[in-house]
C-alpha cells in the first residue's frame, strides 16, 4: 500500500454522470470522490448497473462527468479538447476491455506494437520491438510471437490485451472486466500479473469485475450500488486465493 | 506508412468485402473504358480507312457481303465481267459533267495462293491492278524501297507488312502459282489490308489465276463526285439499277455513316454509363456502411490505443482509394478487352485495341473517385464513434 499522504495520482471530485435518453434522465454515477495512487491496484466491484464501467470510462477520460472534476498529477483532465485528450490518452493510459479481441489480420507481435502505428514516443525509437516481446515472453506468450489471434485461447488473447496496454509504457491502466471470460486458472494469472505491475512497476491499476475473489487480490475495493460508492474496503476483506 | 500497412492488411484478410467494392468500382470503369476506346478507336480506324482509300466508289458484284469496314475494297470468291467498266463508265461519264479528263477508273482482282521464296511457301493475298490508275488515284502511294513494277514484266510491289513478313526486298525473286515473280519494290505501310498484299498488273494476275477477263471489283475516283454528295446517291443509284448483279458503295460515305451512327449509339450508352457510375456509387457507399458497422468495435479498439480520428479516416481512405486504384486499373484492361471483343465480333471495325495511358490515368481517377467519394462519409461518421459506444455496439460481425 502506498502511503496515504503522499499526493494522488488521480483524484475524482464529486464525481456524477447523467445520461440523457429519450425515455428521460438516468443517473449513472453520482456523489463519487476518491483518490488513487500510484502502484495502486483498485478493484470496482457492484451489480450489474452500479455505474462499475461509467466510472472506469470517467476515469480514464473515454467519457467526461456531467459534474464534478477529474485530475490526473494535479491536472483536471475532464476539461480537456478531445485532440488534447487523445494525446493525452496515448500518454497517460492504457485500456484492457472485457471483450477487446486483438485485430485478426495482425500476430501477436504486431497488436502488441499496434499503439506505435499512431504514435512513437521520441525516446523510444528502434527499441520498440524488442520490449515487445520482453514483454509478450514475461507473459507467457513467448511462443506465440507469430501466431494470429485465431489461434490463440481465451486467456491468451487477454494477455496480448495486457502486453499492448504495457509497451506504451502508461500511468494508469483500466480494465473493465478483464476477467469475465475466462477460467479460475487465467483469471488469477491476470489479476495476478495486475498486482505485480502495480508492485514492480509502481503502474496504478483500476479493474471492474463481479468476482469477488479476484477483488481480494487488490490493494483496495470500491463497492458501487446504483451509482454511489457504497463501501470502500483493503483488498485483504477477502481471502486471498492460492496459485 | 504504418497507416498504409494496416490498410493493406485489412484489405487482404476482408477478402470478400474488397472483393464486393472491387466489382462495384470495376463495372462502371469498364463499361465507359469500353464506350471510350470503341469510339476512339472507331474515329481513328474511319478516319484513316476513309482517307486512305482513296476512291470515290467500290463497284463489287451484288452477292458479296462487307462484314469489316477495312475490307472495303477487297472481294474474294466472286468476280465481275471485266467488261463492265466501260458501262460504268458511260454511266458517270453521262451524269457528271467535264469528267473525261478526271475520272480513273481502276478494276482489280484479288485471288489467295501461295507464294514460295528460297524453298519456303507462305499464303498470299494477291492484288492484280492498274498500277499507273491506282498511283493516280491515290497520290500519296510510295514506295520504301525500290520501284514501281513495269506492267507485263512480271514484276510484283510488296505491302509493307508482306514484304516484312515474308523477309522480301527488291530484286528477290519468288514463285507465284508456278509463275517467276521479281519484288521491285516494297511499299510504306499504311495500316491498311493492303500492307498485307502482293500486287501485280492486273493482266498478269488474270493469267497467273485463269480469271482472263474477269475482276473482282472496279475502284472509281471522281473529283465531280466527291463534291457533290447529292449527285453521287443518285449515280450510285443508277449504277445499281442499271447494271445488273453488281452494287456500287461509296466507302467515304459507308464509314461516315457508320461512325454516325456508332457515336450516336454511343452517346446513348454513355448516358447509361453515368446512371452507372451513380448507381454504383450507391452501391458502393451501401458496401462501405455496413463493412464498417460491423468493424465499430475495432475503431473503439484502434482509438484505445491511440488512434485518432484524422488517423482512423486516413486508414480507411487509403483502404478504399487502394481499392478504386486496383478496380479502376483492372476495369480499364477489361474494358481494352471488351472493346475488341466488341469489335472483332459485332462491330468488324479492324481496330486495333491501343493501350492509351491518358485513358488509363482517367480510368484509374474515376476509378478512385468513385470509391472514395461513396466511401467518405460514412467512414467520416464512424470514425467519431466514442470509444464507450463502440465497446457497446451489437454490430459486431
Amino acid at each position: 500500500m502506498q502511503a496515504t499522504m503522499e499526493k494522488p495520482l488521480l483524484e475524482l471530485r464529486d464525481v456524477a454522470k447523467v445520461f440523457r435518453l429519450a425515455s428521460g434522465e438516468v443517473t449513472a454515477i453520482e456523489n463519487i470522490s476518491l483518490a488513487m495512487n500510484a502502484g495502486e491496484l483498485v478493484a470496482l466491484v457492484g451489480p450489474s448497473g452500479s455505474g462499475k464501467t461509467t466510472l472506469l470510462n470517467i476515469i480514464g477520460s473515454l467519457d467526461r462527468p456531467t459534474h464534478g472534476d477529474v485530475c490526473l498529477q494535479g491536472e483536471r483532465i475532464d476539461t480537456l479538447s478531445e485532440e488534447r485528450l487523445v494525446r493525452f490518452r496515448r500518454e497517460k493510459f492504457s485500456y484492457i476491455f472485457q471483450d477487446a479481441r486483438p485485430l485478426r489480420m495482425l500476430n501477436v507481435l504486431e497488436n502488441t506494437l499496434l499503439p506505435f502505428n499512431f504514435f512513437k514516443p521520441a525516446d523510444r525509437n528502434g527499441k520498440l520491438k524488442e520490449e515487445g516481446i520482453e514483454i509478450i515472453r514475461s507473459l507467457g506468450l513467448g511462443h506465440r510471437l507469430y501466431h494470429m489471434p485465431n489461434q490463440l485461447s481465451g486467456g491468451e488473447i487477454q494477455r496480448v490485451a495486457i502486453a499492448r496496454a504495457l509497451i506504451t509504457r502508461p500511468l494508469v491502466i483500466l480494465a473493465d472486466e478483464p476477467t469475465a471470460n475466462l477460467d479460475r486458472e487465467n483469471r488469477l494469472f491476470v489479476i495476478q500479473t495486475f498486482r505485480n505491475l502495480t508492485r514492480e512497476k509502481g503502474l496504478t491499476i483500476v479493474f471492474s469485475t463481479h468476482d469477488l475473489e479476484m477483488a481480494g487480490i487488490a490493494d483496495r475495493v470500491l463497492h458501487l450500488q446504483d451509482g454511489t460508492l457504497v463501501k470502500v474496503e483493503d483488498g485483504d476483506c477477502c481471502p486471498c486465493p492460492s496459485n | 506508412m504504418e497507416l498504409l500497412r494496416i490498410a493493406l492488411k485489412d484489405l487482404t484478410r476482408r477478402q470478400g468485402r474488397s472483393a464486393y467494392l472491387f466489382i462495384a468500382v470495376l463495372i462502371p470503369v469498364a463499361i465507359l473504358s469500353t464506350i471510350m476506346l470503341t469510339l476512339d478507336n472507331a474515329d481513328s480506324t474511319l478516319s484513316n480507312l476513309a482517307s486512305k482509300f482513296g476512291f470515290t466508289l467500290s463497284i463489287q458484284p451484288k452477292n458479296v457481303k462487307q462484314e469489316r469496314i477495312d475490307q472495303v475494297g477487297v472481294v474474294l470468291g466472286e468476280t465481275l465481267d471485266g467488261k463492265l467498266v466501260e458501262a460504268i463508265q458511260q454511266t458517270i461519264l453521262a451524269r457528271v459533267e467535264g469528267e473525261e479528263q478526271k475520272l480513273v477508273i481502276s478494276p482489280r482482282l484479288y485471288e489467295t495462293t501461295d507464294i514460295v521464296k528460297d524453298g519456303r511457301t507462305s499464303p498470299a493475298l494477291v492484288a492484280g491492278l492498274n498500277l499507273d490508275a491506282e498511283r493516280t488515284a491515290r497520290p500519296s502511294w510510295s514506295l520504301s524501297v525500290g520501284r514501281w513494277a513495269d506492267p507485263g514484266r512480271n514484276e510484283a510491289v510488296a505491302g509493307g507488312t508482306f514484304a516484312r513478313v515474308n523477309g522480301l526486298s527488291p530484286d528477290d525473286l519468288v514463285s507465284v502459282a508456278g509463275r517467276s515473280i521479281r519484288i521491285a519494290g516494297v511499299l510504306e505501310n499504311y495500316n491498311s489490308s493492303e500492307d498485307h498484299m502482293l500486287f501485280v498488273d492486273l493482266e498478269t494476275a488474270q493469267e497467273l489465276f485463269s480469271l482472263g477477263g474477269r475482276v473482282s471489283l472496279v475502284n472509281v475516283q471522281s473529283v465531280g463526285l466527291d463534291r457533290n454528295p447529292d449527285l453521287m446517291k443518285s449515280v450510285i443509284g443508277m449504277l445499281n439499277t442499271s447494271i445488273p448483279n453488281i452494287k456500287a458503295i461509296s466507302p467515304q460515305q459507308f464509314t461516315t455513316l457508320k461512325f454516325v451512327l456508332l457515336k450516336k449509339t454511343f452517346r446513348f450508352l454513355l448516358a447509361i454509363v453515368l446512371a452507372t457510375i451513380i448507381v454504383s456509387v450507391f452501391s458502393i457507399f451501401n458496401i462501405v456502411t455496413t463493412a464498417l458497422y460491423s468493424r465499430v468495435r475495432e475503431i473503439g479498439l484502434l482509438k484505445s490505443v491511440g488512434a485518432s480520428r484524422r488517423q482512423l479516416l486516413l486508414i480507411f481512405i487509403y483502404e478504399y482509394l487502394l481499392v478504386g486504384f486496383v478496380a479502376g486499373t483492372f476495369g480499364f484492361f477489361v474494358g481494352m478487352g471488351c472493346t475488341w471483343i466488341l469489335d472483332r465480333f459485332l462491330l468488324k471495325l479492324g481496330s486495333s485495341v491501343i493501350l492509351n495511358p491518358a485513358y488509363l490515368l482517367g480510368a484509374v481517377t474515376i476509378g478512385m473517385v468513385c470509391s472514395l467519394s461513396a466511401s467518405y462519409y460514412p467512414t467520416y461518421r464512424l470514425s467519431g464513434i466514442k470509444i464507450t459506444e463502440s465497446f457497446r455496439s451489437q454490430w459486431e460481425v
